[in-house]
């Protein structure tokens, strides 16, 4: 693969999460739908960049790096948006005398893993 | 005809209900916009119908129930709690920011380097005049900067000291509207609407200032407790709160006469500043002691910027005073260039001051060793990659004071961009908040379930993207 085809998958991912964040709305199932499918298709992009990167299709620059980071500090922006509405819906779970829900070793809800993988690589 | 006039009689009561059930829509609709206000619903129920026992049936008002979920209030609350932090901790590290001159073009650092320069200047040039003088005026110029960063520093801090005092009065008056709410429910325990909304208006209003739980009790009052659980607000009692400053003396003091720290004390004089950890109050109290106490001192350091002008002072005049003026024999020995408060670690900054009995021709240059810039070369080093006198923590000067600004500029960095995501995640749960309220989530699992899912989804997304991305990082930053 070419630096730049690999840079542009860098960009699109960027691309991606920005457009997740602005399309979030926690309270629009259908949007929040779209801003998984969107965040699903830059983890793709960024999956392809890092195997351009451990292949050496990509020198490593000072430049590339900051890019990284800051697209991580997006991601964690993100993070800290999505984690708040999980809080609150097994807040709410909780307080409504649900059965509380089985985490696995990720740290997700375990009988709607199969499912949540379902729905994120459909 | 008595069950014809029952019959009536019934239809009339059902009108009345009717009426009532019309009232509060016209009510919801009147406080659509009244802040803390809920939507209400009257609770209508069938009454029993006996024909025979002459029980005509009909309908019968049960009462109002408010939409409020308590947890959804929570979480909005705790929030904006966390938002309040985050603006507060922004708007104090910017301002100590702006103090700190990061472009290089002037503040400390440049005089710090204007000095270097000077001594190196003079090393080539040792007993010329203008040289000594350079030496001189600029030790002045950054003297008078590290003063000017000091009282700056102090100024800000005693900006904070009136905005805490200020925060603490909202609170103590937010606290005295839900003491009268407690004084109206223990008169009167039918609902009010109008008193709720001013409740939860209040407390919306006591998140953005400090971290707090409520408790409702049974007779129907909100017991208030700090975020360690001292009481504001309990029954018809308000347990206000007061700013002070003093300096800490658990454990004892290694700085006696330090600049003081600011506390909160509840109305029997308790310290209850460590409840405090969030919300306004709870950003400048952090900023006033743990970022302001990091830079000028407090009972247990003395602060970076105290360290910074003693090892400066130190450090140039041990140099200076282990030479001579000149090569000849018999020269006299060096003079101190700095002078400072030596009683006082603590007072080492605001009193850095250019030693007054030194005049230029006392300026040693000639190193122990006979060497006729020795000395003057040894402090034009002290900027120096890889120099070790005058280090602090493994940093020459010139690193310690830039590291010194980093550190304040990388805390307002994270206060702001806290304050950002914050912004949205507290905007988020009124959202939350507004979706749940006066919904049965019972009937409405499903879609409860759906948005769980999704959200679950997002997260497990952004747990892929986020270690992709740490382990590009990992290998671009091997490979450089």
């Amino acid at each position: 693969m070419t630096p730049a085809p690999a840079n542009a998958h860098l960009a699109r991912a960027r691309d991606g999460i920005r457009e997740a964040l602005a399309q979030w709305d926690a309270a629009d199932l259908p949007k929040v739908q779209k801003s998984c499918q969107l965040l699903a298709a830059a983890a793709d992009d960024l999956r392809l960049f890092e195997s351009a990167v451990r292949s050496g299709d990509i020198p490593p620059t000072s430049e590339l790096c900051a890019t990284l980071l800051a697209v991580k500090q997006e991601v964690m922006q993100a993070v800290r948006i999505v984690d708040a509405c999980v809080a609150f819906h097994r807040g709410l779970a909780a307080r409504t005398g649900g059965a509380p829900p089985v985490y696995n070793a990720g740290g997700h809800i375990a009988e709607e893993t199969a499912g949540v993988e379902s729905e994120v690589h459909a | 005809m008595p069950n014809i006039l029952a019959s009536l009689t019934s239809a009339g009561n059902a009108l009345d209900v009717f009426q009532q059930a019309l009232s509060v829509i016209q009510n919801n609709v009147n406080n659509s916009s009244t802040a803390g206000y809920a939507t209400q619903n009257l609770n209508l129920t069938a009454q029993p119908l006996v024909v025979t026992g002459g029980l005509t049936g009909g309908v019968a008002a049960q009462g109002l129930q408010d939409s409020r979920d308590d947890y959804a209030e929570e979480q909005v609350q705790q929030q904006t709690q966390t938002l309040g932090l985050y603006t507060a901790q922004a708007q104090a590290t910017g301002t100590i920011q702006s103090f700190f001159d990061v472009t290089g073009t002037g503040g400390l650092p440049t005089a710090l380097n204007n000095l270097l320069s000077a001594f190196s200047a003079w090393s080539t040039t040792p007993s010329d005049a203008t040289a000594q003088q350079t030496v001189l005026s600029d030790a002045q110029s950054l003297a008078s900067s590290v003063n000017g960063l000091a009282n700056s520093l102090s100024s800000t801090s005693q900006q904070l000291d009136t905005q805490i005092g200020s925060t603490v009065s909202q609170i103590n008056s937010i606290a005295t509207q839900i003491q009268q709410y407690n004084r109206g429910v223990l008169t009167d325990s039918t609902p009010d609407p109008g008193a709720e909304a001013q409740l939860y208006s209040a407390l919306d209003d006591l998140s953005k200032l400090t971290n707090f739980s409520t408790v409702k009790q049974a007779d129907g009052t909100v017991t208030v407790s700090l975020g360690g659980g001292t009481p504001l607000v309990i029954g018809d009692q308000v347990n206000a709160l007061s700013a002070s400053d003093s300096v800490d003396t658990n454990p004892a003091p290694t700085y006696a006469n330090s600049p003081p720290t600011a506390h909160i004390l509840d109305s029997q004089g308790n310290d209850v500043t460590s409840q405090i950890t969030s919300g306004q109050l709870g950003g400048e109290l952090d900023s006033r002691n743990r970022v302001l106490g990091g830079l000028l001192g407090d009972a247990q350091q003395q602060g970076t910027l105290n360290q910074f002008a003693q090892t400066l002072a130190d450090t140039v005049n041990t140099i200076l005073k282990s030479g001579t003026v000149s090569t000849a024999s018999g020269a006299a020995s060096g003079t101190a260039l700095f002078t400072y408060d030596t009683s006082n670690g603590t007072n080492v900054a605001a009193s850095l001051a250019l030693n007054p009995a030194i005049t230029a021709s006392e300026l040693a240059p000639v190193d122990s060793s006979g060497n006729a810039n020795g000395n003057a070369t040894q402090l034009a080093d002290l900027g120096t990659a890889g120099n070790t006198a005058g280090n602090i923590d493994g940093m020459n000067l010139v690193q310690y004071l830039s590291q010194m600004s980093s550190a304040i500029g990388q805390e307002n960095q994270t206060a702001t961009t806290n304050q950002t995501t914050q912004t949205q995640v507290a905007a988020q749960a009124t959202t939350l908040r507004d979706q749940v309220s006066g919904v049965s989530l019972d009937t409405q699992a499903t879609e409860v379930l759906q948005f769980q899912r999704a959200y679950q989804a997002s997260a497990q997304v952004l747990t892929v993207l986020n270690s992709v991305l740490d382990s590009t990082i990992q290998m671009m930053t091997v490979s450089q």
